[in-house]
């Protein structure tokens, strides 16, 4: 073993002796060996092409307990619990037509219709903020607006024609 | 502006204030609300969250248009879901949490034992909102009343259509925008020059006369009196004179141009330049905060891209715009004499053509800006591989470069292909459609000269179609016209949001003139953020007294710049109040701020010059004995002289390459010549070796007397000559007091200095 391994080795954590409990106002809870951390954050290392696997948990304060290698050496019910957190944080709603796109002033109004409803938003450098979740620019689309809200259009290539002609010119 | 209580809740809609109150909730008793589009389980939703003295209310529901009966066919609804109430008193305080694509608003209750409760979610647009809603409550348990300040709201949607503001910080409706008014407005930077304005037009008309008239010199006299035997007798066969007054007039038409273009060139410079000037004196006037929130890229931008959009549009834009108006109108009048019933057919046709050559702007549009991205993509991996070229080299990559490289330029090849595909089928098919329209015209106006109808003649026949083609260039410069205007009026209106923008920190209507301070400052429970519901400075008092050396420890980010900025004035406190001499530094002149204060700070900024120049910036009427001595003192003079143009060196952007040290050593004599009675050393000597710095201080001790310096460090041993020590931790002072009290204290200052201190004795020992 490289001495970078070893290194390595010392941050990830043993998926047998992790235990997630959901606790009351949507918190999630870890006993790890002997020390239970309450309200813990989930994150991922690579949220795109490897949503499941280096997953990084942290304590309320932003310490952190350690990295899983991969979600599926946990047990189902963990898994189950540790997905219901990162759908949580990682919350996108689902783009499924694209009503209109408006250009004023350099930026551009969005009226789209959502897995979680209509919406409307802005978004400024479309080509910045519209694009590829692959570096192999297929399938996943994301969009970001003004604020940071994110939509996710789940395959391009299938996506309704008449929304993908509003938007295929800025996806580079 | 600071709003009251009833303001802030008449914001609420009509319809929801009509729904809460129906469910019997006195509105007026309100003490804050905050509006979240999404329900508990991340539907967009319209929820309303709102307390009273007593209860906390969780509306949940969603707005709704309803066709009534009446004058006003449609009328928005509230239609609530639920509606929950929870005992204010469980509550001890609400915290936003903010996640990767939402945030949630949690009740933390007074039963610690308990867990949060969520009670709302909303898109991370709302968490600044909630970040005041957080603090209104806060504040309502403190027993404070109402803080409008806090409610100084960022509105980000136009409140009379509903828009989002693209920029909520420039408030700008690009729905409600009237552009009219806008470019009224920048028409008036025209009226210092208005006898070149009149030539302007005139001229214009005079050109366009011409080259209306042409087609009827060369064609029709040509073909009907010159051409035709029998008609004329005086004109008939005379070819050469009638070549000669088609060249004349081509000639007056030509000059006609030219002259136009030298009008309105000279006339365009002017207002250009005086617009330039409006911007980079309106821009000083800003505060520190203006451009930190601005970028600096963005602002240069501003002063170049957007007046360089006016200015091509009022060259070339308008200039084209009023010929083409004109020829257009001309051309059709001319038609309609000739020939009425061609003129109306062709007249029919036009909408259609306006049509295409529309779409085809668009379309085209859509090719360009997919060839502009994939340039600007390569280019800019062109400089990213360029710049990178130390780290390329050191890891033997040359050859991957080139394959990314190879892509890019693919991408861009494979765009310009795009275009110029596009390009070739577009542009003839174009071409035939006109002439498909001119043949139509050619075969019903061949049919009207064998039939004699209306006394159609060859010669009136290729005058009108050469009228009709007359008529293409105005259409597609017409049809393209609406963007650039967009263009030129957003830029316009850029510009004067800088001109018209209030300053943020403005001087007192009477400034207090303090020629000389004596330096005892004294800052009293100030608290300062940069945006709302962010606390940088909390509560922090702090007093120095004159002639004393304070020095300001703390991690990274724990607000050291921001104290010594705001004792600057380069930002107002948000509360709190701090003194001079015992004057609010709002209330003294902004000269003498800064004459008496003077920073050097850890961003080091050179202007183009020389050093010289650089070092007298504050004072250039100081001599070269002073700028020797103020670079001797700044430990400046020695690298100077080792230069080969010793203090003439041209420095700053395309200038002489200086070390951040060389830079840094500059700057502090900047501030030496400029010999203030309070002096801010912010990280001053962070970028130089200890040796270096202890030059420095001995020699800045020397020109301590009689000055009060505050000094920020990492390194502690920076601050030996401090006379008192502030600790700040998280915007807060947590240890005050000098050296030996401090590290008797053993508190955090004493750990700092022990980590430091042991790790120059492990280097001791290791050597």
């Amino acid at each position: 073993m490289s001495e970078l391994q070893t290194l390595a080795e010392m941050t990830m954590l043993d998926p047998s002796k992790c235990t997630f409990t959901p606790t009351d106002g949507g918190y999630i809870s870890l006993k790890y060996e002997d020390t239970t951390y309450e309200r813990i954050k989930i994150c991922r290392a690579l949220p795109y092409k490897a949503p499941d696997e280096y997953i990084c948990l942290l304590t309320r304060d932003d310490k952190e307990i350690g990295i899983l290698r991969r979600l599926n050496q946990l047990s189902e019910e963990n898994q189950k619990h540790v997905l219901n957190e990162l759908s949580k944080m990682y919350y996108c709603p689902t783009v499924t037509k694209i009503i209109s796109v408006k250009d004023r002033m350099g930026y551009q109004y969005y009226e789209v219709i959502t897995n979680a409803g209509k919406r409307e938003f802005a978004l400024r450098d479309a080509s910045r903020n519209i694009r590829y979740v692959s570096p192999e620019k297929r399938g996943a689309v994301q969009i970001r607006d003004i604020d940071g809200n994110r939509y996710l259009i789940e395959d391009f290539d299938t996506f309704d024609s008449q929304s993908r002609k509003k938007i295929e010119a800025f996806l580079v | 502006m600071a709003e009251s209580l009833s303001e802030y809740l008449s914001r609420i809609p009509e319809h929801v204030r009509e729904e809460i109150a129906s469910s019997g909730i006195d509105i007026s008793q309100i003490v804050a609300y905050i509006y979240s589009d999404m329900a508990p389980d991340g539907t967009f939703a319209d929820c309303w969250i709102f307390f009273d003295s007593q209860l906390l209310y969780v509306m949940t529901g969603f707005d709704s248009v309803e066709k009534r009966n009446g004058p006003k066919k449609l009328k928005c609804v509230y239609r609530r879901k639920s509606l929950e109430r929870f005992e204010l008193s469980t509550i001890k305080k609400f915290e936003t949490e903010r996640f990767i694509g939402t945030a949630r608003l949690m009740a933390h209750l007074e039963d610690e034992k308990e867990a949060p409760v969520q009670i709302a979610m909303f898109s991370l647009g709302i968490a600044g909102k909630s970040e005041r809603f957080v603090k209104h409550f806060a504040d309502m348990k403190e027993g404070k009343p109402f803080d409008a300040k806090a409610n100084e709201e960022e509105e980000l949607f136009c409140p009379k259509c509903g828009t989002r503001y693209p920029n909520p910080a420039r408030k700008v409706c690009p729905k409600c925008m009237n552009k009219m008014s806008i470019f009224s407005r920048l028409l008036g930077f025209f009226k210092f020059y208005k006898d070149k304005l009149v030539l302007f037009f005139a001229v214009i008309l005079l050109s366009t006369l011409f080259s209306v008239v042409s087609p009827y010199l060369g064609t029709k006299l040509l073909y009907d009196n010159v051409l035709t035997p029998g008609v004329d007798a005086n004109l008939y066969g005379e070819v050469g004179l009638v070549m000669l007054v088609i060249i004349a007039a081509r000639l007056v038409s030509l000059g006609f141009n030219m002259w136009q273009g030298y009008i309105s060139g000279g006339l365009i410079s002017y207002v250009v330049y005086d617009l330039k000037m409006k911007i980079f004196t309106a821009m000083q006037k800003h505060s520190m905060g203006f451009y930190t929130n601005k970028q600096t890229g963005q602002l240069m931008e501003r002063v170049n891209r957007d007046t360089g959009n006016i200015y091509w549009f009022f060259v070339d834009g308008v200039p084209f715009f009023i010929i083409n108006v004109l020829t257009f109108i001309g051309v059709l009048i001319i038609m309609l004499v000739m020939n009425p019933i061609l003129a109306i057919i062709v007249t029919v046709m036009i909408p259609f053509l306006l049509f295409m050559f529309r779409f085809i702007h668009k379309s085209f549009r859509k090719f360009h800006h997919n060839r502009w991205v994939h340039q600007a993509v390569l280019t800019s991996h062109i400089s990213d591989s360029m710049g990178g070229q130390r780290v390329i080299k050191a890891f033997a990559k040359e050859r991957e470069e080139s394959t990314r490289f190879a892509k890019y330029s693919m991408n861009a090849r494979n765009a310009d292909l795009k275009l110029s595909n596009a390009q070739s089928t577009v542009f003839p098919l174009l071409g035939f459609i006109t002439i498909i329209t001119n043949l139509v015209v050619l075969a019903l106006g061949g049919c009207m000269i064998v039939s004699g109808y209306a006394g159609m003649t060859f010669g009136k026949l290729m005058t009108f179609t050469a009228y009709m083609n007359m008529l293409y260039s105005p259409m597609d410069f017409l049809s393209g016209f609406s963007n650039w205007w967009a263009r030129c009026v957003d830029s316009a209106q850029r510009i004067f949001e800088i001109i018209d923008a209030d300053p943020d920190v403005t001087e007192a209507e009477n400034p207090v003139k303090m020629d000389e301070m004596q330096g005892n400052i004294v800052m009293e429970n100030v608290n300062f953020e940069y945006e709302p519901g962010r606390p940088i400075i909390k509560n922090l008092s702090l007093s120095v007294e004159a002639g004393h050396m304070v020095g300001i420890v703390g991690k990274t980010g724990a607000g050291k710049s921001t104290i010594v900025n705001l004792m600057a004035r380069l930002y107002d406190v948000v509360d709190g109040k701090i003194t001079i001499d015992g004057i609010d530094v709002k209330n003294i002149a902004t000269k003498d701020m800064r004459k008496n204060i003077g920073i050097v700070s850890q961003e080091i900024y050179l202007f183009i010059g020389t050093i010289a120049d650089n070092i007298r910036y504050a004072r250039p009427e100081a001599s070269m004995d002073e700028v020797i001595a103020a670079a001797k003192a700044a430990a400046a003079h020695d690298f100077i002289m080792k230069l080969p143009d010793g203090y003439e060196t041209r420095v700053g952007a395309g200038g002489q390459d200086l070390s951040g040290g060389e830079k840094q050593r500059i700057s502090i004599a900047r501030t030496i010549i400029q010999n203030p009675k309070i002096l801010i050393l912010d990280e001053a000597t962070a970028s130089m070796d200890t040796e270096t710095e202890r030059r420095i201080q001995d020699s800045l001790s020397e020109l301590k007397a009689g000055r009060t310096t505050i000094a920020i460090a990492h390194r502690l041993s920076t601050l030996r000559d401090a006379d008192v020590l502030a600790v700040i931790n998280r915007g807060e002072m947590v240890e005050y007091g000098t050296h030996d009290e401090l590290i008797r204290k053993k508190g955090e200052y004493y750990n700092l200095y022990k980590l430091q201190f042991d790790a120059v004795k492990h280097i001791g020992t290791a050597e």
